[in-house]
């Protein structure tokens, strides 16, 4: 029997409901299976495997720095290098298209684990795995909504216009589609930002206990639940006044939106926090 | 750049990244994650726990003779009214100690106990470092470092080897007259002795001279006189440095030098002290009694190699200028230099009315210029015991035999 996990896994576990809810749905599956017959999804699929498999093993580490970033570039960029013959000499994009979503459903996956259960993991790499989880998940969601909408099962082009606001700052006109789901992934993220919050920084916690002392047993988490959980609720009163912010901006200037609030909000308690260090 | 700051910038680096991409529920999530890094930093600067430490430090022991177990205590108590991260630690680096909590969450009120047991068995002063004490905030990003003012040192004393005569016996009691309590002389006639220069006319015995064979000056040995006196010369120059076993070469000469004025003194002979390299670096005059065993002891224990070669020429003008009323007519010569090319005919030198015996510390690489150097000495008439540190308790049997000898010789 497997031992129980510690709570901040359990929460972490629970903080990517939203992400899952936007890659286990019938558009997305369905986008998948269509693919299941194409080669270079099953190539991309079978040659990340055995990178992973490798990597596991150790047998990566074996080799020569420059054997090993040759070996590692090979079996990395080779799901994507194949698809482009097909590319140039059929202008048929769809074993790409079919290898790309291979890679973003790895990558989701990957970064999920590391978001759950990723040993090693501080505060910053939580929320760094949570972000690109999230991000990729958009954009698989987003590209297999505009998929069946087009016809194309994966729609590339929209799936980039989901994440593309910087573009659009620089004059690119992006087409950001409505996604059915996204209420559902709005409210979840509503209990997942704490979530994330928590399991973020019990997992600085934690990092810092095993850099201090590697053979040490998790026990400062545990001592330090009450404080993490202190933290966290006091963060989450903070976001109030981004919320206030937010809901004034949002009616004459909602570009700005994600930007404004956050920032004076941060700024302003990096000034307090400067103050304070400064003492 | 401070870790927390690094932190921080990082979220920031990406919350903007996410902003830009205009992904709300990404940035709320870094900016909840950075407003809890801050509350964590603000609230650990402005709290304080670091003032709510009490910390005792308490060692057994602060002198000792090797080898010996030192028990190191600390005793921490947190007075602050939340939970604190903190570790404590200092070290004694000469003696292999190394105390570190490690970070402990520290609930109000608490007290935390720590004790450990080491073995001091390097001869020397050790310096047992401050109390450091590290609060850390709740996520343990920064700390905040309390050095006490606690430093305190630990003197291990050399190594001491009884003779194996007890000094209540006859034998023993023979090689210093230590019956009076009283300073000064009595008229109380003991025995006869060999003069010695610096002896009082009052008591050079006419009669005695008049009748030994060879008509030299005896002197009467009375009941409060001060006794014979042995003085210890020590090579302390920059080869006592070299390894001998575990130790080098100046522990085996601070033991032997210990071991033997202190068996002296507990036999009555006033026993004094030279440390010498290119000069003569520390004096202790022939004295006894406890204090100066105390004092003769700290020495040992303190002394550490010169940087200074020993000098033989040097040495030798130094030798024959100390007067034989404070220091004695018995010298014993712990030496530990062996590459230099006079030392054979300048130890010869040293061949006068006194009695000399060299003790000539060697290792395995010096071993066999040391019995080079043994069999010209000897030649010339001066005894000279070889000695590492596998034969240490040899060389006291020796020596034991040798101040039996020599008072008898007087």
């Amino acid at each position: 029997m497997l031992p129980l996990r510690e709570l901040r896994t359990y929460i972490s576990a629970l903080s990517i409901a939203p992400i899952a809810v936007m890659i286990v749905n019938p558009v997305v599956l369905n986008a998948f299976v269509s693919y299941l017959s194409s080669i270079a999804f099953f190539s991309a699929f079978g040659l990340i495997a055995i990178y992973l498999f490798l990597k596991q093993i150790g047998f990566i580490k074996t080799l020569g720095p420059n054997q090993q970033v040759f070996f590692e570039s090979l079996l990395l960029v080779l799901p994507i290098i194949i698809p482009m013959f097909t590319v140039l000499t059929t202008s048929n994009p769809s074993d790409f298209i079919a290898a790309f979503l291979a890679y973003l459903v790895i990558g989701t996956v990957v970064s999920l684990s590391r978001v759950v259960v990723g040993a090693g993991v501080g505060a910053f790499g939580k929320v760094l795995y949570f972000f690109f989880a999230y991000m990729m998940a958009l954009m698989i969601y987003a590209g297999c909504v505009a998929g069946s909408i087009t016809g194309e099962t994966f729609s590339l082009l929209l799936a980039f216009d989901q994440i593309a606001g910087i573009a659009t700052y620089l004059g690119y006109e992006g087409h950001p589609i409505e996604l059915p789901l996204i209420e559902y992934v709005k409210l979840g993220m509503a209990f997942a930002i704490p979530g994330i919050t928590f399991s973020a920084l019990a997992a600085q916690v934690r990092l810092s206990e095993v850099r201090d002392n590697p053979g040490a047993e998790s026990k400062m988490v545990s001592s330090l639940r009450s404080s993490v959980a202190l933290l966290t609720l006091g963060s989450a009163i903070l976001l109030l006044p981004v919320y206030i912010i937010s809901i004034a901006l949002v009616n004459f200037a909602p570009y700005l939106v994600t930007i404004i609030p956050p920032v004076l909000v941060m700024g302003f308690i990096l000034l307090l926090l400067y103050f304070v260090e400064r003492d | 750049m401070k870790k927390h700051i690094r932190l921080l910038i990082g979220f920031f680096g990406l919350m903007t990244i996410c902003s830009l991409a205009l992904l709300p529920n990404a940035t709320l999530a870094m900016l909840s994650v950075m407003l809890a890094l801050c509350i964590n930093l603000v609230l650990f600067k402005y709290l304080k726990p670091s003032n709510n430490f009490e910390v005792t430090r308490v060692f057994d022991k602060y002198q000792v003779m090797p080898p010996a177990d030192i028990n190191a205590s600390l005793e921490m108590k947190y007075n602050g009214r939340f939970p604190a991260n903190a570790s404590v630690e200092f070290d004694c680096q000469s003696l292999g100690l190394n105390i570190n909590t490690g970070t402990v969450v520290f609930q109000p009120g608490q007290k935390y106990d720590i004790s450990k047991t080491f073995v001091a068995d390097r001869r020397g002063i050790h310096k047992i470092s401050s109390t450091k004490i590290v609060v850390k905030d709740w996520l343990l990003l920064s700390g905040i470092t309390i050095t006490s003012n606690d430093e305190a040192e630990i003197l291990v004393l050399p190594h001491i080897y009884p003779f194996e005569t007890s000094p209540q016996t006859s034998a023993a009691g023979l090689l210093g007259v230590s019956s009076s309590i009283k300073q000064g002389r009595s008229s109380e006639v003991w025995g006869i002795r060999d003069y010695q220069p610096g002896d009082d006319f009052k008591i050079i015995s006419w009669k005695a001279m008049a009748k030994s064979p060879d008509h030299k000056p005896k002197s009467k040995i009375t009941a409060g006189e001060e006794g014979q006196a042995i003085t210890i010369v020590v090579d302390i120059g920059k080869d006592s440095e070299l390894p001998n076993g575990d130790q080098i070469s100046l522990d085996i000469s601070a033991d032997l030098a210990a071991s033997l004025s202190y068996n002296f003194i507990k036999r009555g002979t006033r026993t004094g002290l030279l440390l010498f390299d290119t000069r003569t670096r520390t004096v202790l005059k022939p004295a006894r009694g406890d204090t100066h065993v105390d004092s003769l002891l700290r020495n040992l224990a303190k002394v550490q190699p010169s940087r200074d070669k020993f000098l033989i020429t040097s040495f030798t003008n130094s030798y024959l200028e100390l007067s034989a009323s404070e220091f004695g007519n018995s010298f014993i010569l712990i030496l530990t230099r062996t590459d230099d090319r006079l030392i054979e005919s300048y130890l010869s030198k040293l061949k006068s009315s006194r009695d000399l015996i060299i003790i000539l510390i060697y290792n395995e690489d010096n071993y066999e210029r040391a019995q080079q150097i043994q069999k010209t000495v000897e030649e010339n008439g001066i005894q000279m015991i070889l000695t590492n540190h596998s034969s240490v308790m040899d060389t006291m049997k020796k020596m034991e035999e040798w101040s039996y000898a020599t008072v008898k010789r007087t």
